[in-house]
């Protein structure tokens, strides 16, 4: 096998076992009320955020883009409604924008709790303009404040856990890029 | 710390300039929202259709049946609440007791809004 096909095998089942992980880390918010806590819909702790941020930094936000894109679908399919799907569809191509928007301007500047709270606000940006299509958007817009802070909160926690482990799960993508040049 | 391609990986002034215009973001959008004073009236809208506008004066209890999912609105001592649905999350009935003109309570799978109006030329009648 051709040293380019051996890569982009290793880049596939790397980015479809992160899948998985990211759909477990779904499934654990389902279990997880966190609603109860912050009787707020649409809050969530984006756990499986950690994991797509981790690609798109670590590994192309190509493929970042691509997972997000199949555990939305996933996620809609197991556990969701054609509502809940529009919603995450729209909140995760907002998230999406705003890291590729971090990663263009301050590259270095900004830390993952940084580009988490963007995403998590961005991610409820998204929503709030895909659930003013359904509703109404003076309702919406009077709602996004709420969800801003909290996205200051859950976002501010998984760039935390980010920011901790980040060393850890570079060492395992650069560790495999090396292991396919010899 | 930096690693190899000088990315940061702990907390530094970037990541405070994006929390802080985060922040400043949601109070601006907040003061806006708290114009309204108290409200008198709330509205049920289903599917961005208007159902109907109950008192928040005069204490009732409305079902509301959709294709799906059930809800029912209590008002109560001048605050409306959902007091029973099937709908899956529960979110609806975690939200608690609404009466500020623009307070609002969303049932996202059932695409209930409940939302509380008040008098003519507050901020919701221009966001309407």
């Amino acid at each position: 096998m051709q040293l380019r096909d051996k890569r982009r095998v290793v880049r596939l089942c790397r980015d479809m076992a992160l899948l998985a992980l990211a759909m477990i880390c779904s499934y654990l918010e389902f279990l997880l009320p966190i609603g109860v806590l912050i009787p707020l819909p649409g809050v969530k702790l984006g756990l499986a955020n950690v994991v797509i941020t981790a690609i798109f930094f670590l590994q192309s936000p190509v493929d970042a883009a691509a997972v997000s894109l199949l555990r939305v679908l996933l996620s809609a399919l197991l556990f969701g409604n054609p509502v809940s799907l529009l919603l995450s569809l729209s909140g995760a191509l907002f998230a999406f924008l705003s890291m590729l928007a971090i990663k263009r301007l301050f590259p270095r500047r900004v830390s993952m709790i940084g580009v988490s709270v963007l995403a998590a606000t961005g991610h409820h940006i998204g929503q709030i303009l895909a659930a003013a299509l359904l509703f109404d958007l003076g309702v919406m817009l009077a709602y996004l404040p709420l969800l801003l802070l909290a996205g200051v909160l859950t976002g501010g926690l998984t760039g935390l856990l980010l920011n901790l482990c980040y060393d850890r799960l570079e060492r395992c993508f650069v560790l495999e890029n090396v292991k396919k040049d010899n | 710390m930096k690693n190899a391609a000088g990315r940061r990986h702990s907390f530094g002034v970037g990541d405070g300039v994006v929390i802080g215009a985060v922040l400043l973001l949601s109070v601006f959008l907040l003061l806006g929202g708290l114009l309204p004073g108290e409200g008198r009236e709330v509205e049920i809208l289903a599917k961005g259709e208007r159902m109907i506008t109950l008192s928040l004066n005069e204490d009732t209890v409305y079902s509301l049946s959709l294709e799906e999912y059930h809800l029912t609105v209590t008002v109560r001592d001048g605050k409306a609440f959902v007091s029973e649905t099937d709908c899956p999350d529960r979110v609806c009935l975690h939200s608690g007791a609404i009466s500020r003109a623009g307070d609002i309570i969303v049932c996202a799978p059932a695409g209930v809004v409940l939302r509380v109006v008040g008098e003519e030329g507050s901020a919701d009648a221009v966001a309407g």
